[in-house]
C-alpha cells in the first residue's frame, strides 16, 4: 500500500510542478487548485480506496490533499468532517484536522496553490481549504447552471471578453442561492472563468485559470442530470450566438464620478418614471414607478448588502419598502404624497454609502425642470411626454412648481400631492396663434407634421411622441410618414452604433418602414431631418435599450399573487424565531394554500416531512402570517420534534391559477454551531466546531432561574454528544471571536413549571450594571431556540427580566410600575405620558411625543430619531455631551438614537455605540427624563397598531440596522 | 438601418414571436395574441385598454381598416384572458385604496395536462421571455389564442415542464364549471342578494344590457341607463382600470341598489358571472340566447356559433375539444368534432340555458 501511495505522491508532485510552470509562463502567479490533478474517474477511485485505509503521513501529504479536496467536491454544505471520518477509517490512526490544513499550506507554498481568504476563510479556518480547492462542488455547479440559464438573454460579447463582468452578472443573481455559492461569488473572476469555459469553452487553453480537464469534469457532471444538461445547453446556445473569445481580465466598474460613469448608469435603465392616475374623487395621484434595480447590482456587486436593505421613497408616505423589494420583484409603483425637489434623491436605503448616494443622485432623481407634461391616455392614466410635445385635439396635464398663467385652454386640476400644482391643457383641434404663443411660453412645442413611431413589435414603452424603449434582444422597427409633401427624409442614428438612411417619400401619407439594427443597451438618438420646400425641419426619436429581466420560477409584481419575504432570503432560524416576516398579496377573498416541507436528518439520511396547512383568505399581511405560522407550524408537536434536526424548510404558497411561490429557508451556515437532538426523553446536544482553532471552545451554561450567573461547563471533547439535564438552560460556546448559544427548555412535569421566576443579582444604578444587563440581553436574545415552544417562552421570560432591570435603572421605579399596569392592560399608554416628568416645565415633552406617535409609526428609525431629538431639544434642557468624537455633527442626535436603541432593542446598541457605550449610559443615568421619553416613544410606535403586549421586549416596529 | 416592406416587417416580427412567418402575419389571431402577450410582459399590471392600445399603435400602420383591427385586438384580448394567459384582478389596495377597478396581471408560466399527454401552455413571464429552453420553444404549436405542446416519444411532458419551473394547473381546476340550476333559481339568487344591498345613492355613467333588445346582436344590447326601471346587468365606470360589472336595480333610470360582481365566488371573473346571469335573465324572459351548429371545414367537424359572450369556463372547455375560428357574423365560433356536438349542446343548455337558433325560430 505504501508503495502505491508513494507512486501517487510522486505522480501528483510531478503533475503539479509541471502545471505550476505552465501557469506561471502563461498567467504569472495565478494560483493552482488541488482539484486540477487531472486524474480520471477510475484513478480518483483507486487513489481514494488506498488513502481511506491509510494512516495520515507527511510522506504522502499531497495524496491526502487531493483526497480531502475530492471530498470537498462532493460536499453539500451540511457536514464535512462526519462524512470525511466515516469514509476514511485510516483517519482514526492519528488523523488531525490541523495536520490536514498544514498539507494545504504546503500545497500553497510549494505550487502557489490557492489560499482561502475573507471572512469565510477566517471562520472556517480548516474546511475552507478542501472546499476552496474543490473550486465548485457538485451542488454549487447546479446553482451555477441555473443562473446561467436564467441570464442567457443578457449574454453579449463584453461578458465573454471579461470573465469578471460575467462573474459579476452571476454574483448579482446569487441572492437566492446558498450562502456557500454566495461565498464563491465573492471571487467573480474565477466564477466568470468557470462560467465562460462551460458556455463557450476555452479559446486559449494556456490562459485558462483552471486546467481544461478540470473544466471538462465540471461540465460532464452537469450533463449527468437532464435538467442541468438542458439549462447548460440553452445557455451555451445563447452564448455562442453572441460571439466568442475570452481575454483576461477587465476590472469592475469603479464607483467614481465622471461622465463615463453617468453614461454607464444611464445605460442600466434604472431611472424611475412618474405617471398620474385618476382617483374616484376626480383628482389625480402621482405615482412613481421604480424599475427593478437588478442591473445596478450586476454593475456594482459590492452594493448588494445595501440594496437588499430597507428603502424609503422620497415624497411617499414614508413607510419603508420591504428589504430586497426593489431588486427581486420587478417594477414597483409608489404613490407620492409630496413632489420631490429635483435636487432630492428619490431612493434612500438604510446605511447607504456615499458611493450609492452618488449613483442614485445620477439616475434616481426627477429630471430637472419646472414643468412636467403628461398626456391623458385611453386607459385614464396620464403618461409623461418627455419632449414637451403637444398635439391638436389631445388632453394633457401640466405639473408645475411655478404658477401657470391663466388661459382659455388651461384649467386647474386637483392633485393628491403637495409641492406641485396641476393644470389641464385641452388643446383645440387646430392650434390658434394665441394658443401656440401660450404653450410655447410654458416650454411646450407643437408636434411636427412628420411622424416617426414604432411599428410591428410593440416596444417596452412608447410615450406617443418621441421616446421609445426596446429590449436588447429586439430588432426595433419604425414607421415614418408625413401628411404633406416632403422632398427627402434623412434618419441619422447617433450613439455607439451610428447609422444613416436617406428616404424619398413618393406621396404624402406614405408609410415607410425602417428596420433599426439591434442596438446595445443604453440611450440612442435617431435624428430626423426633413427637407420640405427649401426648409429643413429637425426632429428626433429617443431610443432606449435595456436588457430583459431574467426569469426564474416564482412571482413578481406583475402577478396577481405575490409572496414577499423580508429579508428576501430568510434562514430557517429567522423564520422559526419570527425574525423574518412573510406576506402574501392577492385578490381579496380568494383562497390561498400553504404547504411546509421540512428536510431533516435521521441518522445521516435525509428525510422530508410535509404538512398542508389550512387554507387562508388573501391577502395575508405580515401580522397575520405570524399568527398563521405560529398556530399551524410552531405549535405542531411533530414539527417541533423535527425542527432541531431540520436543515431546510420550504414554504410553498399557491392559489389556483394565480400561481405558486416557494420560500426556501436553509439552516444558517456557521462555523460554530449547536446540534440539538431529542433522544430518549431528553435533549442531547453536540457542538460542531469548524473554526479550526487550536484552543477548544469555552462552554458556559445559564439557568433560567439565575440567567445572569454563568456556570462553566465541561463537555466531551470533539463532536461527542452531551445529554442535557432536565432543567435545561442556555448553553453558550465561544471560540475566538465567535459565540453561539442555544436555549434548551426544561422538561415540564407540572403546570407550575411552565413559567419561571427569574432572579437577578442585586444591581446598582451604574453604567457597569447597565452594561452587564445589555450584554446578557444580547446573549439571550441572540441564542437559537429549539423546536419546542417552551424554549421561546423561557427566553422571553428571561429577556423580560433583563428589560425590566434596564428600564428600572434608567427610568426609575414609578415608570416600571406604570409599564406593568400597561402590560396588564389596567391602564393605557396615554397614562404613562404624565410619568415621564412631574416637572411643570417638562410636561410638554410627553405630550409632544404623544402627538407625533401616529406620524412616526410608518417612518424609518432615522426619521424617528430626528423627530425625537428635536422634541427633546425643545422641551428639555439637555446637559452637554462630552468625550464624543468630533466627527459627530450633532451629539444630541447621537444620544437620541442611543436612548431609542436602548429602550426598544437593547441588543442593537453595543455594536452601534462601540467605544462610546459607557458615555451614553452615563448620560442616560443622569437624564432619566430623556430615557423615559425614549421608552415612551418606543412603546407608542410599537403598540399603536394593537400588537400583542404580553411582553414588552424587542418592541415590534423597531428593527434597527 | 434599412428600409423594409410591410411584408418584411410582418415576417420579421412574426419570427421574433417564435411563430411561422410562412403561414401567419401580425394581423392573424395568432399574431395579435403573440403581440398582446409581448406587450403584457412589459406593461402588466395594467388596464385592458392600455394593453390593447399598445398593440393597436404598433399595428395601425400595417392595416388599412383600423376599426376592424381594433375589434380584432379587443376580441383576441378577451380570448387570451379567458384562456388564462392573463388574470383580471382588483387594483391592489396598497397602491390605491380609492380604486376598486380591475386590471390585468400576468398568469405565471404554467401548464394544463391533457389526457393524451399533451399540454396547454398558459401564462407569460416578465418581458415575455420564453421560460423553457429553445428546443421546447420550437415545439409549441399556436392555434388562435391557444398554445399547445405535444410530448416526444417516451417523454413525460409533465416532468419536463415542471422541472423548468412551470407550475401545473390541474385540468379539473382549469375547466371547473359552476353548478347546474334552473335559470329562474339562478336569477333569484342574485335578486335576493340585490334586495339586501344598501341604497346606492347617485351614480352616473352606468351602461346596462337591455334585455328587450335582440339577443343575437350583443353590442346592440348595451345602452345608457335613461328611463329604465327594473334589474339589469350593468357596468359602472372607474377612474382607473376596467369598468366594474354590477347587477343594478333602476327606477326611471336612477340607480336604487346594486351589487358588484362576482357576487358568489371570487374565482370567476366578474364578466363570467355577469354573462351567465344575463343568459339566465334572457331565458326567464322567454328570449333565450342562441347558438347555431353548421357544417365544419371537414366531414367530421362542425362549427359552433355563438352570438353572445360566454364565460371563460365555457371557452376553455371548447379550447380543449376544438379550436376557435374567425368569426362570421357571430361573436364567437369554434370548430368541434361532430361527435362531440351533442354533449356540448347539452352543456350549453344546462349551464347557460341557450337554445338552438333553429328551435328559437
Amino acid at each position: 500500500m505504501s508503495s502505491s501511495l508513494l507512486a501517487w505522491q510522486e505522480r501528483l508532485e510531478h503533475h503539479f510542478l509541471a502545471l505550476r510552470k505552465q501557469r506561471s509562463d502563461a498567467l504569472g502567479d495565478r494560483p493552482l487548485f488541488a482539484l486540477e490533478h487531472d486524474l480520471t474517474e477510475s484513478e480518483i477511485s483507486d487513489l481514494s480506496s488506498i488513502v481511506r485505509k491509510s494512516a495520515p503521513s507527511d510522506r504522502y501529504w499531497l495524496v491526502w490533499t487531493v483526497y480531502a479536496t475530492e471530498l470537498g467536491y462532493q460536499y453539500e454544505g451540511v457536514e464535512y468532517w462526519p462524512s470525511f471520518e466515516e469514509n476514511t477509517p485510516g483517519w482514526a490512526l492519528g488523523g488531525d484536522r490541523g495536520w490536514l490544513r498544514d498539507c494545504f499550506w504546503k500545497f500553497a507554498k510549494t505550487y502557489g496553490g490557492a489560499r482561502p481568504s475573507g471572512p469565510w476563510a477566517t471562520h472556517f479556518s480548516i474546511i475552507c481549504w478542501p472546499i476552496t480547492h474543490a473550486i465548485l462542488s457538485e451542488d454549487l455547479q447546479r446553482q451555477l447552471a441555473e443562473i446561467l440559464y436564467q441570464i442567457r438573454y443578457l449574454f453579449r460579447k463584453e461578458l465573454f471578453d471579461s470573465p469578471e463582468l460575467l462573474g459579476n452578472e452571476i454574483a448579482a443573481r446569487s441572492w437566492t442561492t446558498t450562502r456557500r455559492f454566495q461565498m464563491v461569488a465573492e471571487e467573480p473572476l474565477l466564477l466568470g472563468q468557470i462560467a465562460a469555459a462551460l458556455l463557450i469553452g476555452e479559446k486559449d487553453r494556456a490562459k485558462s485559470l483552471i486546467t481544461p480537464d478540470t473544466l471538462l469534469r465540471i461540465a460532464k457532471n452537469l450533463n449527468k442530470e437532464r435538467r442541468e444538461r438542458e439549462w447548460l445547453k440553452d445557455a451555451r446556445s445563447a452564448a455562442k450566438a453572441k460571439l466568442t473569445g475570452i481575454s483576461l481580465p477587465s476590472a469592475r466598474l469603479p464607483v467614481s464620478s465622471g461622465p463615463g460613469l453617468r453614461q454607464e448608469l444611464r445605460n442600466l435603465g434604472i431611472e424611475p418614471r412618474v405617471y398620474l392616475r385618476p382617483t374616484l374623487q376626480g383628482s389625480w395621484n402621482v405615482v412613481l414607478e421604480i424599475p427593478d434595480l437588478g442591473p445596478l447590482l450586476s454593475k456594482f456587486p459590492e452594493l448588494q448588502e445595501t440594496l437588499t436593505g430597507a428603502c424609503v421613497v422620497t415624497g411617499s408616505s414614508g413607510r419603508p419598502l420591504a428589504r430586497g423589494r426593489l431588486l427581486h420583484y420587478g417594477p414597483q409603483s409608489v404613490i407620492l404624497k409630496r413632489w420631490p425637489d429635483p435636487s432630492e434623491v428619490l431612493l434612500h436605503f438604510e446605511n447607504q454609502s456615499p458611493e450609492l448616494e452618488y449613483i442614485l443622485s445620477a439616475e434616481c432623481m426627477l429630471r430637472p425642470s419646472s414643468n412636467w407634461l403628461f398626456k391623458i391616455s385611453s386607459d385614464g392614466t396620464a403618461r409623461e411626454i418627455r419632449g414637451g410635445i403637444i398635439r391638436p385635439g389631445s388632453r394633457y396635464i401640466l405639473l408645475s412648481r411655478d404658477e401657470i398663467p391663466p388661459h382659455a385652454d388651461a384649467r386647474s386640476a386637483a392633485l393628491e400631492c403637495e409641492a406641485i400644482s396641476a393644470t389641464y391643457l385641452d388643446i383645440d383641434p387646430i392650434f390658434s396663434q394665441d394658443g401656440l404663443t401660450y404653450f410655447q411660453s410654458l416650454g411646450l412645442a407643437p408636434a411636427r407634421q412628420v411622424d416617426v413611431r414604432p411599428a410591428g413589435l410593440p416596444p417596452v414603452l412608447w410615450d406617443g411622441e418621441g421616446y421609445a424603449e426596446w429590449l436588447s434582444t429586439d430588432q426595433p422597427s419604425i414607421c415614418v410618414s408625413s401628411d404633406h409633401h416632403v422632398d427627402a427624409i434623412t434618419l441619422n442614428l447617433e450613439g455607439t452604433a451610428p447609422a444613416r438612411l436617406d428616404l424619398i417619400p413618393q406621396q404624402p401619407g406614405e408609410r415607410i418602414f425602417v428596420e433599426i439594427p439591434q442596438l446595445p443597451t443604453g440611450n440612442h438618438v435617431l435624428h430626423v431631418l426633413v427637407g420640405s420646400a427649401g426648409q429643413i425641419l429637425l426632429g428626433q426619436l429617443e431610443v432606449a435599450i435595456r436588457d430583459p429581466r431574467p426569469w426564474k420560477p416564482g412571482l413578481t409584481e406583475q402577478n396577481a399573487l405575490l409572496v414577499i419575504a423580508d429579508p428576501p432570503n430568510p434562514s430557517l432560524e429567522q423564520v422559526w424565531e419570527g425574525r423574518a416576516t412573510l406576506q402574501v398579496q392577492g385578490p381579496p377573498a380568494r383562497q390561498g394554500r400553504c404547504e411546509v416541507v421540512l428536510t431533516h436528518d435521521v441518522r445521516g439520511t435525509s428525510h422530508t416531512f410535509r404538512k398542508q396547512l389550512p387554507q387562508f383568505v388573501l391577502p395575508l399581511p405580515p401580522g397575520a402570517w405570524e399568527g398563521y405560522f405560529d398556530a399551524n407550524v410552531r405549535a405542531d408537536d411533530v414539527i417541533q420534534n423535527i425542527y432541531d434536526a431540520a436543515y431546510s424548510l420550504e414554504i410553498r404558497f399557491a392559489a389556483e391559477e394565480l400561481g405558486q411561490s416557494t420560500v426556501h429557508c436553509r439552516r444558517e451556515f456557521a462555523p460554530l454551531r449547536w446540534l440539538v437532538k431529542w433522544e430518549n426523553h431528553g435533549y442531547v446536544v453536540r457542538l460542531r466546531d469548524d473554526t479550526g482553532l487550536s484552543q477548544p471552545a469555552s462552554l458556559t451554561r445559564y439557568e433560567f432561574e439565575r440567567p445572569d450567573e454563568p456556570i462553566a461547563l465541561q463537555m466531551p471533547l470533539g463532536d461527542q454528544p452531551f445529554r442535557v439535564s432536565e432543567s435545561g438552560g442556555l448553553f453558550s460556546a465561544r471560540s475566538g471571536d465567535l459565540k453561539r448559544s442555544v436555549i434548551l427548555p426544561p422538561l415540564v412535569r407540572s403546570l407550575s413549571q411552565l413559567r419561571t421566576d427569574c432572579v437577578l443579582h442585586p444591581h446598582t444604578k451604574s453604567a457597569e450594571d447597565l452594561n452587564k444587563f445589555i450584554s446578557l440581553y444580547e446573549l439571550w436574545s441572540s441564542a437559537r431556540i429549539t423546536g419546542a415552544t417552551l424554549s421561546a417562552t423561557r427566553r422571553d421570560d428571561v429577556l423580560a427580566a433583563f428589560m425590566q432591570a434596564l428600564v428600572h435603572l434608567t427610568c426609575g421605579n414609578e415608570w416600571v410600575s406604570g409599564e406593568i399596569e400597561f402590560e396588564r392592560r389596567t391602564n393605557d399608554l396615554a397614562t404613562l405620558k404624565s410619568t415621564i416628568s412631574r416637572s411643570p416645565i417638562r410636561t410638554g415633552f410627553g405630550a409632544a411625543i404623544w402627538l407625533k406617535r401616529d406620524e412616526l409609526t410608518d417612518q424609518t428609525n432615522t426619521k424617528r430619531v430626528c423627530v425625537f431629538c428635536q422634541v427633546a431639544k425643545s422641551y428639555l434642557e439637555l446637559p452637554p455631551l462630552g468625550h464624543l468624537p468630533s466627527s459627530l455633527s450633532d451629539p444630541y442626535l447621537w444620544i437620541a438614537e442611543f436612548a431609542l436603541r436602548l429602550m426598544t432593542r437593547p441588543d442593537a446598541l453595543t455594536r452601534w455605540a462601540a467605544s462610546q457605550l459607557n458615555i451614553g449610559l452615563q448620560y442616560l443615568l443622569t437624564t432619566p427624563t430623556l430615557a423615559r421619553g425614549a421608552r415612551f416613544l418606543g412603546l407608542a410606535v410599537a403598540y399603536s397598531k394593537a400588537h400583542d403586549r404580553s411582553r414588552l421586549i424587542n418592541l415590534p416596529n423597531w428593527e434597527w440596522q | 438601418m434599412k428600409r423594409i416592406s410591410a411584408q418584411e416587417l410582418h415576417e420579421r416580427s412574426i419570427r421574433s414571436l417564435a411563430m411561422d412567418s410562412s403561414s401567419l402575419d401580425l394581423t392573424t389571431i395568432e399574431g395579435i395574441a403573440g403581440l398582446l402577450r409581448r406587450a403584457a410582459g412589459f406593461l402588466c399590471p395594467c388596464a385592458e385598454t392600455e394593453l390593447s392600445d399598445a398593440v393597436f399603435q404598433s399595428l395601425r400602420d400595417l392595416s388599412n381598416d383600423p376599426e376592424h383591427l381594433f375589434e380584432l385586438i379587443h376580441t383576441t384580448l378577451a380570448n387570451v384572458v379567458a384562456y388564462g394567459d392573463l388574470i383580471e384582478s382588483p387594483v391592489p389596495q396598497a397602491q390605491d385604496e380609492n380604486s376598486p377597478g380591475t386590471i390585468l396581471y400576468l398568469t405565471p408560466p404554467s401548464f394544463v395536462m391533457r389526457k393524451d399527454g399533451s399540454a396547454f401552455l398558459l401564462g407569460i413571464a416578465p418581458d415575455n421571455l420564453f421560460p423553457l429552453p429553445e428546443d421546447y420553444a420550437k415545439r409549441v404549436e399556436v392555434d388562435g389564442h391557444v398554445k399547445r405542446m405535444f410530448p416526444l416519444p417516451d417523454e413525460s411532458l409533465r416532468t419536463s415542464l415542471s422541472q423548468f419551473g412551470l407550475f401545473e394547473l390541474p385540468m379539473e381546476q382549469w375547466v371547473r364549471t359552476p353548478f347546474r340550476e334552473p335559470a329562474q333559481e339562478h336569477v333569484l339568487r342574485f335578486n335576493n342578494l340585490l334586495g339586501l344591498a344598501p341604497s346606492s345613492g347617485d351614480l352616473s355613467g352606468i351602461r346596462i344590457i337591455e334585455p328587450s333588445k335582440p339577443v343575437r346582436y350583443y353590442p346592440g344590447r348595451w345602452t345608457e341607463s335613461r328611463n329604465h326601471t327594473g334589474r339589469f346587468v350593468a357596468r359602472r365606470p372607474q377612474a382607473y382600470g376596467a369598468d366594474l360589472w354590477c347587477y343594478f336595480q333602476l327606477e326611471n333610470g336612477h340607480p336604487q341598489k346594486f351589487i358588484d360582481l362576482p357576487a358568489f365566488e371570487g374565482r370567476w371573473r366578474a364578466c363570467d358571472e355577469a354573462w351567465r346571469l344575463q343568459a339566465a335573465i334572457d331565458a326567464c324572459n322567454s328570449t333565450p340566447q342562441q347558438f347555431r351548429v353548421r357544417p365544419g371545414p371537414t366531414n367530421t367537424t362542425s362549427v359552433l356559433d355563438l352570438f353572445s359572450p360566454v364565460p371563460a369556463w365555457a371557452q376553455r372547455r371548447w379550447d380543449l375539444v376544438g379550436r376557435s375560428v374567425p368569426r362570421n357574423g357571430t361573436l364567437l365560433s369554434y370548430v368541434l368534432p361532430t361527435s362531440a356536438i351533442k354533449e356540448e349542446i347539452d352543456f350549453m343548455k344546462s349551464l347557460l340555458w341557450l337554445v338552438d337558433l333553429k328551435e328559437a325560430g
